[in-house]
């Protein structure tokens, strides 16, 4: 875990004239916080959607996507300058925490939102029938993609999520040949065990 | 998109991978060739369309797990320093940090989180995180259409639930769960949360009408504590307060 004190490594360094002056650095700093900060709200904005949609497709938990998903805008933050590939970054980042959470013993703690009076599921909702359906389908979906290695099915689910051949090669550590190579295969074989396991669908 | 070094004749057919490739991305390498080539060549267009339909096909099933984004994204602040340790986390205060940070920096949740996390003890309107360490946990009121905000943790193998307060009136609502964490949520009254190992607090310093506590299978055993008599032990006592309709939910009155 990195430490919410860790040094704003982005700072640069000092100039000669500014270590004369420390108020002048201080203003230097805090400028390259502001512009720092200011990048990374706008990734955020542009990022989260798509972070949030390839992280929901793995897990099937939205909550949990959503706290993945912005715990590592928080380790951005936390390291203090942009990496070379931001959105490569990002997902290399969540696919560790993925990884992390399967094997977790810890706890979690987390803020739950007051959108409702639901807790847990009532039968008695109209449209039930309708979310039991929805519920077998991403059963179903899981199960497909389960047959898939690790790796090819981290590169479905980015590419389907939004993300480029280049930012799926960079983040995976893969070229941008062999993205196209898994995404044929995965596709493929997803579709292939899918029908196997549950006939065509609609 | 670079790095695709295959020659483009008309003798030569472009690869599955290079026609997925022209569905894909808008533009790489030699992506205009290969357009051309399969303008022009019914073999490839009839193959382009059939990798088309395909990976709508699929496009389709991914879609199909998708879950809303949500609407409100909510700092993952207790993971600051480590879990679990001192927290005072206040229901309801999602909602309005959610939209202190709208007034903020329209469409920025992110913002406000930042703020927050970047100066300890800065505070929202009308609500307050307490810092670590502090006394008293801090308290917001929720309005009253603001309900059920509250907190989730995950399941240890034993649980004591303590309210802070005797109440007159008020239930206190259980669900057991197959999985998932301890949820506890609110409705109405002024509620804040203290989490430590095993044991959460809950300073109902203006009562609720229901607490709703979702406990899934993992923990085995549960307290309710109210002030300092027990109201009510799981699995001992369960069966006095186990819904007749549904044998996984209980409910229980202060008195
Ligand atoms: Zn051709």
């Amino acid at each position: 875990m990195i430490s919410l004190a860790a040094p704003r490594s982005a700072a640069p360094q000092a100039s000669f004239a500014s270590t004369l002056d420390p108020s002048a650095d201080l203003a230097r700093r805090a400028a390259v916080a502001d512009a720092f900060e200011a990048e990374l709200t706008r990734l955020y904005g542009k990022q989260f959607p798509a972070l949030y949609r390839y992280l929901d497709r793995t897990l099937g938990d939205s909550q949990l996507a959503t706290d993945i998903a912005q715990e590592a805008f928080i380790r951005l933050f936390d390291r203090g300058s942009m990496p070379d590939e931001p959105v490569a970054w990002l997902i290399t980042v969540v696919n560790n925490l993925v990884r992390d959470d399967y094997r977790r013993t810890g706890r979690r703690l987390r803020l739950l939102e007051g959108a409702g009076y639901n807790v847990g599921h009532s039968a008695s909702t109209p449209d039930a029938s309708m979310q039991m359906d929805q519920q077998e389908r991403r059963a179903q979906v899981h199960a497909a993609l389960n047959h898939l290695n690790a790796r090819d099915r981290q590169a479905l689910l980015l590419r389907h999520s939004g993300y480029s051949y280049r930012e799926v090669a960079v983040a995976l550590g893969i070229t941008e040949t062999s993205v196209g190579t898994i995404l044929l295969r995965a596709g493929a074989l997803f579709r292939e065990v899918y029908e196997e396991l549950h006939g065509k669908p609609d | 998109m670079k790095s695709y070094m295959v020659s483009q004749t008309e003798s030569r057919h472009p690869t599955d991978e290079l026609l997925l490739a022209l569905i894909h991305e808008q533009s790489f390498d030699d992506a205009a060739a290969i357009r051309e080539h399969v303008a022009t060549c019914a073999v490839c267009s009839a193959r382009t369309r059939e990798l088309a339909a395909n990976d709508a096909v699929i496009a389709e099933l991914l879609g199909s797990l998708d879950h809303p984004l949500p609407q409100a994204v909510v700092p993952y602040n207790a993971r600051r320093s480590g879990l679990l340790r001192r927290a005072a986390l206040v229901a309801g205060a999602l909602a309005t940090m959610a939209g202190a940070a709208a007034a903020l920096v329209p469409s920025s949740p992110l913002h406000q989180w930042i703020v927050a996390r970047a100066t300890p003890g800065a505070t929202a309107p009308q609500s307050t995180v307490a810092a670590p360490g502090e006394a008293t946990p801090a308290v917001t009121t929720t309005s009253e259409a603001a309900m059920a905000s509250g907190i989730a943790i995950g399941a240890p193998a034993t649980l004591d639930v303590e309210f802070r307060r005797e109440q007159q009136g008020g239930t206190i609502e259980i669900a057991r769960s197959a999985l998932g964490d301890v949820t506890f949520r609110s409705r109405g009254g002024t509620t804040a949360y203290e989490v430590a190992e095993n044991r959460v607090a809950i300073d109902n310093q203006a009562p609720a009408e229901v607490y709703l506590i979702n406990i899934p299978a993992a923990v085995q055993h549960v307290r309710i504590h109210v002030g300092t008599r027990t109201l009510i032990r799981w699995p001992e006592d369960s069966a006095r307060f186990v819904l007749p309709t549904d044998p996984h939910r209980a409910r229980v009155d202060f008195h």
